[in-house]
Parts: C-alpha cells; structure tokens; sequence
C-alpha cells in the first residue's frame, strides 16, 4: 500500500500544474507579507507578529482558494488515467481495485496537505521578514481576536483545515470515479468549489428566515469553511467543532463508499 | 477445458453491452509454453476478449481461469503470473521510461532492479530509458510496454497487438522473443494481431473470431496443412473444374487466363489425373500449393459473415 501511495503522490507532484500551484502559493505568501507591512507601516492595524497572524492567511485561503487549486491537481486523478490509457495497466496488476482507488485517495489528501503547510510556512516566514516573528505563545491578535495563545490558534485552525482537506478531496475522488474525461473532471470539480462557497453564504441568510431551511446545513460542503470560520462563529448558528466535523465525516465515508464499489465494478474500456 | 494447469481457460465467456452482444459463448484454452493466436478482423471482438482475461471488463457470462484462479473470484492470484499489453500501452509523459517502468515495479513486491534493467535489455531500450517518454517513438513505447509486461517473469504473457508501431527490424526481434520465451521458459503467449504472417510464423494454436464468436480454433498445422492443395495447368479449363467437382474434388479458384485452376481434396491427386486424362484433357502442369493462414482466414471468415453479425 506504501508503494501505491508512494506511486499517487510521486504523479501529482511530478506534473507540470503542481509547479504551478505552489508558484500562485508563493506569489500569494509575499504579497500578502507586503500588503501586512504595508498596513502596518500606516497604523491601520493592531501591531501583530508573524506568529500572531499566520493563522489568517490559512483561514482566508481555507474558503476558496485551497479547494480551487485542489480541483486543478487532483479532479483529474482517475479519470485523466481513464481517458489517458494508463488505468489499464494500473488495473492488471494484483492489487485489488479498493486499494487503488484508496491510494488515490491517501497520496491525494497528503499531496494537498503538503500543499495547505507549505503555504503556511511560507506565510511565517514571509511575515516574519516583514513585520517580524513574534512568539507563538503570545495571544492570538488576528481575526478572532481571543484570549488564547497565537500557537494554539494556529494548530486549530490548521486540525480543522486538514478535516476540511478529507472531505474536499473525497468528493473530488467521487466526481472523478464517475466522469471519464480529465478535463470534464477538473472542470465539474473546480465549478462545485465556486458553486460551493456561494452556496453556504446564500444557506447562511436563509436559515435566518426559515427554520426549514436548516435542512442545507447538513449537506455535504456545507462545512467545508470550518477551518474558515473561526472559532466562535461557525457556518451556521448552533453548530459546534464536533457537529460539524461529524457532518464532514459522515459525508466523506459515504463518497468513499460509493466511489470504491462503483470503481471496484467499473468496465475500464479506455 | 476443465484443466486447471492451463495458463488460460476461458469458458463459453460472453459480453452484453445493453442489447448489443460483443463476444458470445468464446471458449480457448492456452498451455504453459504454448504460443496461441487470437485472430479476427477489426471489430470482431479480440480486444474485448482480452479486457476480460485481465480483468478490466467483468464478463456477463461464462468463466476465465488463469492457472487455475478465477479472475472474478479469486482476481490477485489470478493475475499475479500474468505480464499484458492490452491495446497501445499508455505511459505517464511527465516520466521518464525507467520512471514509468519503476512505478509500475512498486506495484508488486517481487521485482527488484536488476529484473527491470534486464526487460529494458530485453527490449533494447537500455540507451534512453531515462528519457522522456514524450521523446519517444511510437515503436520504442512499445517497447517500453514490452518491457512492463515481462519485468517479472511473468508465466502467461498477454500481448494484444504488440507489433504497432514496430519496424520490420522491431516486428521480427518480437517474434523471436516470445519463441524464446516459450520454449526456454515455458511461458504462456496469447498474441492478438491482424498481422497474419507474424501469428503464423509465431503461434501453435489460433482461435479466429468473427462478430464476438469463435469461428474456427485448433492448431497452426490443421489451417494451414488440412486438406491438400494443388494448382493445375489443364488444355480445357471449363471441363476439368467440372469433371474435378464430379468426382468430390473442391475446385476453390479457377484462372481462365491461365488455363488453370486450384482444388482441394483428401483424394490422391494421381486419382484426379488419370481422369482427366482418360477424358482427353491434357494436363500440362500439377503443383502443390501451400495453404497460407490468411487463406484459411479469408475462408473462414468470409463464410462466418454470411452468417451475420452476432445478435
């Protein structure tokens, strides 16, 4: 299984999109380091740390930008091998067709989690050039403005972005076990990210309205944002770290159902 | 059919698509060290045969057993002495040739380098094999499929069309290679291909398929050596052919330019002589004709479509 997940990762980063991605990342990280000294330098903001702040770029990008960038490297993971031929003699190997798919999905989510931390050390670093290191230990003078510690925070923060990692990933995993075209594939996956966060801003303002309306809350991507949303505010009123990770659980083991018995049993024709 | 040392035994295996039926009750079996053919025009049902010998399409009905595993029930130990190329073998561009080769090698547990760096020798590739496949030739990808398929030491080898993309050079060391392996190692070869003269210079047994059936299987000897041939040179064309098919001789061409024409028989060919001599019809010339694969192809082939299509 090691060399199956070894295999997955090896093929996301050796694509041409993965340079990429971490080149938007990188851009991303100084620019942002430039906008916060800047702010800094005209006294528009509280006086922070590096340590103190890292925390919101994570947040920020947790919303939009890391399910996008998953869309590009990896919507394609199954069915750009489908229509590309290389399924075929992934498939005539002895290894059962749920390992394969599992790899996939492992290499997947460690190829984006890889990514979310190296986007946060590039941010420290990048803040900490600017507007100096800080102490992870000192409180957290970012967005959510709470009591506890800068490091806590931070380790918060990214816990929740990794379990909003696994579901983003297994629905991607899913959309690509069923479409055939690579292309088609990033494309669906990309346009659900968008869809997605549009989505949850519009199921927020109805369920203010209509009690019936909390239905939405229970959908698949409806918690995406978790690690977005902070700590005292989450998607929807009511909900706690623990609903909402449950909700995000329950979701992903049901994707990876599906997309493992309808792969294990999938004519492969191209 | 039932034997279960066979490195393949496919029994009555069907595949529906919808109403559509692509292959119908197909039956062969292939021995360790046996070189089998499996021949048909395009469309008729090959590839689809041999996605269902390794699994990648489920057949709706019937049964495949490689070395005695069922490829349903029983898929890993099934597949695990077998090395495929199933249709043109697609490799991952953003690697190199080893690269591929060592992605495909972390599959398994039981190949080490040295095996690997012996199938690129095998297969001539050792000078580029670090190259970019997208570098590569459509004939040195084959190769490097080639290559994927025996780095293990497989037992049963499964080549669907292997000689596209090959030169002449390539097409003949192909051939020469699966011989080898064969009868050195005692592996298993299916061979797929319309290239008829290379299944005939390679292959023991064949099985010609037709509309997803099996028109004809059994060894190279009984299509190509069954009945003997002769071509005759005769003074009066129209009444040797029909004093020939009167006395059971099967006239299966006729060249009027020529004076001559072909028959096949079990009968001695001296038998048809004396009566065409004693009928006063000179015979001026009576040869052998070796009968060619493609002929016992054509012929049966061509029978199998008045047939029709399977339904």
């Amino acid at each position: 299984m090691i060399g199956l997940i070894y295999n997955e990762v090896s093929k996301i980063v050796a694509q041409r999109r993965f340079l990429v991605v971490i080149i938007i990342l990188t851009l991303i990280a100084i620019l942002g380091a430039l906008v916060a000294k800047a702010v800094h330098v005209t006294g528009q903001m509280m006086p922070t740390t590096a340590a103190q702040s890292v925390n919101n770029g994570i947040s920020a990008a947790a919303q939009l930008l890391f399910p996008f960038l998953f869309a590009i490297i990896m919507g394609d993971i199954i069915a750009g091998e489908l229509n590309g031929g290389t399924m075929k003699l992934l498939l005539i190997r002895p290894v059962a067709r749920w390992k394969v798919w599992l790899s996939k999905l492992i290499g997947a989510y460690l190829a984006c989690t890889a990514i979310v931390i190296y986007s946060g050390l590039l941010s420290y670093v990048a803040l900490g050039a600017t507007i100096g290191f800080g102490s992870f230990s000192a409180p957290e003078g970012g967005m959510y403005n709470i009591a506890a510690s800068a490091g806590f925070v931070t380790a918060k923060v990214y816990a929740l972005e990794l379990a909003s990692i696994f579901s983003v990933i297994s629905t991607f995993l899913l959309i690509s076990t069923f479409v055939e075209s690579g292309v088609a594939a990033v494309g669906l996956c990309a346009s659900l990210t968008v869809f997605c966060s549009v989505a949850v801003a519009i199921f927020r303002g109805l369920a203010a309205f209509s009690p019936r309306a909390r239905i939405l809350e229970y959908l698949f991507f409806s918690h995406w944002q978790i690690a977005g949303l902070g700590n005292s505010s989450f998607p929807f009123q009511n909900w706690t770290i623990t609903g909402s990770l449950v909700t995000l659980a329950v979701w992903s083991l049901l994707f990876i159902a599906i997309g493992i018995a309808y792969f294990k049993y999938k004519d492969v024709k191209g | 059919m039932s034997d279960e040392t066979a490195a393949i035994n496919a029994v009555n295996i069907s595949k529906n698509y919808g109403s559509r039926r692509a292959v119908v009750d197909v039956s062969f079996s292939v021995k360790p060290g046996e070189v089998f053919g499996l021949i048909g025009p395009n469309g008729a049902g090959k590839t689809t045969v041999i996605r269902m010998l390794v699994g990648l399409i489920k057949q709706s009905s019937g049964s495949i057993s490689l070395f005695g595993h069922d490829i349903s029930h029983d898929f890993e130990n099934a597949i695990r002495p077998v090395g495929a190329i199933v249709e043109n073998p697609e490799m991952y561009k953003y690697f190199s040739g080893m690269q591929n080769l060592k992605h495909f090698a972390r599959m398994r547990s039981d190949i080490t380098d040295e095996q690997i760096k012996s199938a690129v020798a095998l297969v001539g590739l050792t000078d580029r094999i670090n190259e970019n496949i997208t570098r590569y030739s459509l004939g040195m990808r084959q190769r490097l499929g080639i290559a994927q398929a025996i780095m293990h030491n497989p037992k049963l080898l499964i080549l669907d069309e292997p000689t596209n993309g090959l030169d002449p050079q390539g097409i003949q060391e192909l051939r020469l290679m699966i011989r080898r392996l064969a009868d050195t190692q005692g592996m298993a070869v299916l061979l797929s291909s319309h290239l008829l003269h290379d299944v005939q210079a390679v292959c023991d047994s064949i099985a010609i398929i037709n509309f997803g059936r099996t028109v004809a299987e059994g060894s190279m000897a009984s299509f190509t050596q069954g009945k003997a041939t002769y071509r005759l040179v005769v003074s009066d064309l129209n009444a040797a052919v029909s004093l020939s098919q009167s006395n059971k001789w099967n006239v299966v061409k006729s060249i009027e330019a020529d004076h001559a024409y072909i028959v096949e028989s079990t009968q001695e060919i001296s038998d048809l002589n004396e009566v065409l001599v004693k009928s006063g019809i000179k015979v001026s010339r009576i040869e052998g004709v070796t009968r060619s694969l493609e002929d016992a192809f054509l012929e049966l082939t061509n029978s199998s479509n008045q047939g029709g299509a399977a339904k």
